[in-house]
């Protein structure tokens, strides 16, 4: 079989949206720090806390030790801070905001507007560094359910967003993370209270614009006791040639009995067939399970983005708390992805389940890097992971780079991994019973990727499937 | 021999649900009993509790055994002690232990019976020669020995291995738990030719099963049927017949 | 002492003698130098050494040029065939080989050449070894033979406060066969001492090898085998290494499969008591289609001891046909056991079938019970499931004798240290 070099990228998110926007000089110090602080109108303890991180990061070096070919970020030709003109800061109400605006959202598919939303979902939409506002707060509201803008959590009491910020990542934990700290401009907040079953699914999309500008969006979820919350992130960006950066950090909180579910499908621009443009994505995202039987859930379909680099991960620190990491990465042309999770077993009785796929076409390279560590004082903890790759073609790479490190002699920890391709006679198979190249691939994918894909709320995973056939379509048979 | 009075058992803890509510069951020397009963009912549980299985809990009752004409309380015997006593279980699913060659495994496990009887164990050249005399019994042929204890091993070839260790170790208490599964016509007259050629007025079997056909070659003097956690009847081997006729229900509801 | 001092620490006798030597390897020595000065001992961040302590390395070691005869009596009993190394130098008087064999001393540079390119880009203690290169030693397997040779690195009391870099190079002819049974062995603790071994081997086309390495030492040695091996077309080694013992070891193997046909198998267990650590890194190079690859890594580990595994598959890009598979099991006996591993692949062709696996837990309860149900008591139960569980591992020697033999030291070793089962606090 021969596989077709030439791949025609589809990308329909490609569009550039045309609208007035206010930016700051490029490059970084302490004055953009502060004028950002001061452009968002935050109270001084923030302020404070931005600069120390921007202490730190100045300190800090880029990280290289991932398998990635990293091109030097030039941090003086970044804006930190771009967000469409307006006599407000903030926008209480969708009526409110652009139309130009909201007709991107359109575009995208994605509801805004009240009488087009989608049933069962709350949006927050961020258009580059800013975010656009929420649908169905008053629904939310009479639960006591918060899910706002950052800008608007950080005044609102009972000052959760100071109580809880920088403890699940802190901003020294990496680069990105203290850059992040830095210069985080907005994101979602969200606050289960006790016992509450969030009645809807909440979800935040992304959506870098400006050119030239990086994103740096902050989420904080709060999951108070005995609550329950489907988180659902999805991202887009046009078709550029320059790179953008994507440094994002997502903490979340799980206390005793709570459970939070957050899926991603994430489908930046990933550059073009020879590597050019594309978005820089390096997320911290991360889970502290701190009560007893809390669980956090990280599913994740990725299939943009020139380069990846994201490892969701989870502290399990109370008693038989669990966490779960789904994966889907798609790497073809010239990506690179290095993704994986971390699973630190602190507690009596915690589990941990990952289950990572990796799809390489043409001449991209698709690592898994995963840290299971069972600390001495977790009796009884039990891990299972299946890391498995299919390569498409014979000129891209899959790498699995796990570290097992087990403290404990009670602990059950099982790791499989195992690499496969599309197998000519199952292509012949299918085509002998009338489905074209297309339907093929699908069923493949659907197939190699199903105990991922269950986990996705329905419309994602109808979503991903979609996304996963388009990008593989010309890159088999 | 046995008499076991109202048992109840429960996986991994007290906590949890009992499998077993309650059953009391005797059986003498010489005689062959069946245990029959739908999936779930818990047959394999009072198998493996006899064995003194590590997972399952006994959480009321008593099981007493008769050795050298005293009666023990079982309950309190670790399951190597049980074996050593004369207790067999044959396994509805044999594990394979790899490293561990069916030979050597044979051949210790039996010495280790011939030591808690006062008798002298059996060097490697006298027991090669015991051990064909049972594998022509069973028609099976030796080339299995030097491979690691069930690695590799059919369904079938499993559960004959079960047998052959009986064959070897000629307990005086055997509860086979279901013999019969996955073993086809042939195999399965093998198998109870075996177990029929071990039957002896010094010994006793229990055969666990769901299906009747085993008893077409074994006739058994006493068959209960158990059905959610409780032996709801008894009778003799025309009572088999019966449930292979008219199935598990008409017993159960009644 | 710190880094920069036990860099210079372990330069120091290099520096002390200077240019002397009856030979011309000065240029092979420099080299050396200069690679492990540059390089410098490996740190934290160097992910192939994050796991493995070098704190017992004090850097201070005296070294000797020439060799003595082993004065004492062996450990374990001689094979008829056999090189003896003793204290890190060929002990010309307890070696005897038979026919089909070749065993000599390399001393001139031009020997050395092909050696030297194979050992570029290698780390910092392949490094060292250039270092105090004196001469290295050459075994030629020129027949199929059937008897067993043994290779032994014998250490005493001696042996204490200094190192030895012994250089071992083995070329196995086309279609040749042998089985080597290799046994590192320090007989009394030593305050600290350096074995920094190296093996280079050759399978010809169509060659065989079956290597057995075990190591046993008493406190304060610290071993460091290193193995890099060409296999060529049709060509097959077989490799259990058996750390049955021994404050400190570094296993280090690199297998290259250079021609289609080529088979690697690889067995490794570690069964480590009290204040016992060993690392076991191993990398196979599929670096031609049709090429195979398997590998099976144990270990048993008790009270305060540590192990690690690193296994690295690596398929490159034009190599189709491949079948690779590796495990890690491990057991924990005890609350202070600590085992870290990494099982990793780096796979470039889509027409390849690779499997790792790492698991870490307790003996298997259902085959406990299994064997309990049979009369055997708790102990003996798991004695027998030990003994199994560590077999396995030598599954790469296809060679009967040389099989029967160290499963009956592993035997052994074993009952010495699980002995009764039971662990304490």
């Amino acid at each position: 079989m021969s596989f077709k070099s030439k791949v025609k990228e589809k990308y329909k998110y490609g569009f550039v949206t045309d609208i007035e926007m206010e930016e700051f000089p490029k490059g970084l110090d302490e004055r953009i720090v502060g004028l950002i602080s001061e452009k968002r109108k935050e109270p001084t303890w923030l302020l404070d806390w931005r600069l120390k991180a921007y202490e730190t990061w100045k300190k800090m070096d880029e990280p290289r030790w991932a398998a990635l070919d990293i091109g030097s970020i030039d941090y003086g030709e970044i804006s930190f801070y771009a967000r469409p003109k307006s006599k407000k800061p903030k926008y209480k109400s969708m009526d409110e905001v652009d139309p130009e605006l909201l007709a991107t959202f359109d575009r995208l598919g994605i509801p805004l507007l009240e009488r087009k939303r989608l049933a069962g979902v709350a949006v927050d939409a961020v258009f580059d560094s800013i975010s656009l506002g929420t649908t169905h707060q008053e629904e939310l509201d009479k639960f006591g359910i918060i899910f706002c803008s950052m800008a608007e959590a950080i005044e609102m009491p009972p000052e959760l967003v100071r109580k809880y910020l920088g403890t699940v990542v802190p901003r020294r934990d990496n680069y990105f993370a203290a850059l992040n700290s830095a210069v985080f401009t907005d994101g979602s907040f969200c606050y289960i209270p006790k016992g509450v079953r969030c009645p809807l699914d909440l979800s935040t999309y992304f959506r870098i614009n400006a050119a030239e500008t990086g994103q740096f969006e902050r989420t904080l979820l709060i999951a108070d006791e005995g609550s329950f919350v489907n988180y659902l992130e999805g991202c887009t960006a046009p078709q550029r040639d320059e790179n953008q950066l994507h440094a994002a950090v997502v903490e979340l909180v799980a206390l005793k009995d709570a459970t939070i579910n957050y899926s991603t499908v994430q489908n930046w621009y990933a550059g073009d067939e020879k590597g050019k443009g594309g978005i820089y994505n390096f997320v911290t995202k991360r889970g502290h399970c701190l009560g007893e039987n809390s669980s956090i859930s990280w599913t994740q379909v990725e299939a943009g983005s020139a380069i990846t680099w994201k490892y969701p991960s989870c502290h399990l620190v109370g008693e038989n708390s669990r966490g779960s990491f789904y994966s889907v990465a798609l790497t073809n042309n010239r990506m690179q992805a290095d993704t994986g999770t971390k699973m630190i077993h602190v507690g009596k009785g915690t589990k941990s389940t990952i289950i990572s796929k990796g799809i390489s076409a043409e001449e991209s390279v698709n690592s898994y890097r995963g840290l299971v560590k069972v600390m001495p004082g977790a009796h009884g903890a039990k891990n299972y992971t299946q890391c498995d790759s299919m390569l498409i073609g014979d000129r891209c790479r899959a790498n699995t780079f796990p570290s097992i490190e087990v403290g404990n002699k009670t602990a059950k920890v099982e790791h499989e991994a195992s690499t496969t391709k599309i197998g000519e006679d199952q292509i012949f198979y299918c085509r002998s019973r009338g489905m074209d190249m297309e339907k093929t691939v699908g069923l493949m994918i659907n197939g190699f990727c199903q105990e991922v894909f269950k986990k996705l709320p329905l419309e994602f995973s109808e979503e991903a499937v979609k996304l996963l056939e388009m990008k593989l379509e010309h890159s088999v048979g | 021999m046995l008499s076991i009075t109202d048992l109840h058992v429960s996986p991994e803890g007290p906590e949890e649900a009992s499998i077993l509510k309650g059953v009391s069951l005797e059986v003498k020397r010489g005689e062959v009993h069946a245990l029959m009963g739908p999936n779930g009912s818990g047959k394999s549980t009072l198998a493996k509790a006899v064995a003194g299985h590590p997972d399952y809990h006994v959480t009321k009752g008593q099981i007493d055994y008769e050795v050298d004409g005293k009666k023990v309380g079982l309950l309190d015997w670790e399951p190597d002690e049980r074996a050593r006593a004369g207790i067999f279980l044959g396994l509805q699913y044999p594990v394979e232990i790899p490293g561990v060659s069916n030979e050597n495994f044979l051949r210790t496990a039996f010495n280790e019976v011939c030591k808690a009887q006062g008798l002298e164990e059996m060097d490697p050249y006298d027991f090669d020669q015991y051990l064909r005399e049972k594998l022509d019994l069973l028609e099976m042929d030796g080339s299995f020995l030097k491979r690691s204890l069930n690695e590799g091993f059919s369904g079938g070839e499993k559960k004959k291995n079960e047998i052959l260790q009986m064959a070897v170790l000629a307990p005086r208490l055997a509860f086979l738990d279901e013999t019969d599964s996955g073993l086809d016509i042939d195999a399965l007259k093998i198998v109870a030719k075996g177990i029929n050629s071990l039957r002896a007025q010094h010994n006793a079997i229990v055969l666990v099963t769901h299906y009747q056909r085993l008893l077409n070659y074994i006739t058994p003097d006493f068959v209960h049927v158990i059905s959610d956690g409780l032996i709801v009847k008894t009778g003799d081997s025309s009572l088999a017949l019966e449930l292979e006729s008219k199935g598990y229900d008409w017993v159960v509801r009644a | 002492m710190n880094d920069g001092d036990a860099l210079e620490a372990l330069l120091a006798p290099y520096k002390a003698l200077g240019q002397t030597g009856p030979d011309s390897l000065h240029a092979l020595r420099s080299l050396g130098a200069k690679g492990f000065a540059d390089k410098g001992l490996p740190g934290r961040k160097d992910e192939a050494w994050k796991y493995t302590s070098l704190k017992g390395l004090t850097g201070s070691y005296a070294w000797k040029s020439e060799g003595e005869r082993f004065p004492g009596t062996p450990p374990v009993d001689l094979l008829d065939q056999r090189i003896v190394f003793y204290n890190g130098h060929w002990d010309k008087t307890l070696s005897t080989l038979g026919p089909g064999y070749r065993f000599f001393p390399l001393k001139e540079e031009r020997d050395f050449d092909p050696l030297t390119r194979q050992l570029q880009g290698e780390d910092c203690f392949t490094d060292l070894a250039l270092t105090y290169c004196r001469e290295a030693y050459r075994l030629e397997i020129e027949e199929r033979g059937e008897r067993p040779l043994g290779i032994y690195h014998f250490m005493d009391k001696n042996f204490e406060g200094t190192m030895a870099h012994p250089l071992l190079i083995v070329h196995a002819r086309e279609k040749s066969k042998a089985h080597l049974f290799e046994f590192t062995s320090s007989t009394e603790d030593l305050g600290s001492a350096l074995y920094n071994a190296h093996t280079l081997i050759t399978l010809g086309q169509g060659a065989h090898l079956d290597h057995v390495r075990i190591f046993k030492s008493r406190k304060g040695l610290m071993p460091f085998s290193k193995v890099l091996a060409q296999i060529h077309k049709e060509a097959r080694y077989g490799n259990a290494a058996l750390a049955l013992g021994g404050s400190f070891l570094r296993n280090d193997l690199r297998v290259e499969l250079l021609g289609e046909g080529a088979h690697v198998s690889l067995g490794g267990l570690y069964v480590h008591d009290t204040n016992e650590d060993s690392s076991h890194v191993s990398l196979i190079d599929h670096k031609a289609p049709k090429t195979s690859s398997r590998q099976l890594y144990k270990g048993l580990l008790n009270h305060h001891s540590h192990a690690f595994f690193q296994g690295t598959i690596v398929v490159g890009k034009d190599q189709a046909d491949i079948e690779s598979s590796q495990l890690n099991n491990n057991i924990l006996l005890s609350d202070t056991a600590r085992v870290d591993s990494r099982p990793v692949l780096e796979i470039g062709h889509c027409d390849v079938k690779c499997t790792h696996g790492t698991t870490i837990g307790q003996m298997d309860g259902e085959q406990l019970f299994y064997l309990r149900s049979r009369g055997f008591d708790e102990s003996k139960a798991k004695r027998f499931l030990a003994r199994g569980f560590c077999e396995e591992t030598l599954f790469p020697i296809e060679n009967e004798s040389l099989h029967r033999l160290s499963a009956d030291y592993l035997e052994r070793s074993i009952l010495e240290k699980i002995g009764d089962g039971e662990e304490g606090p």
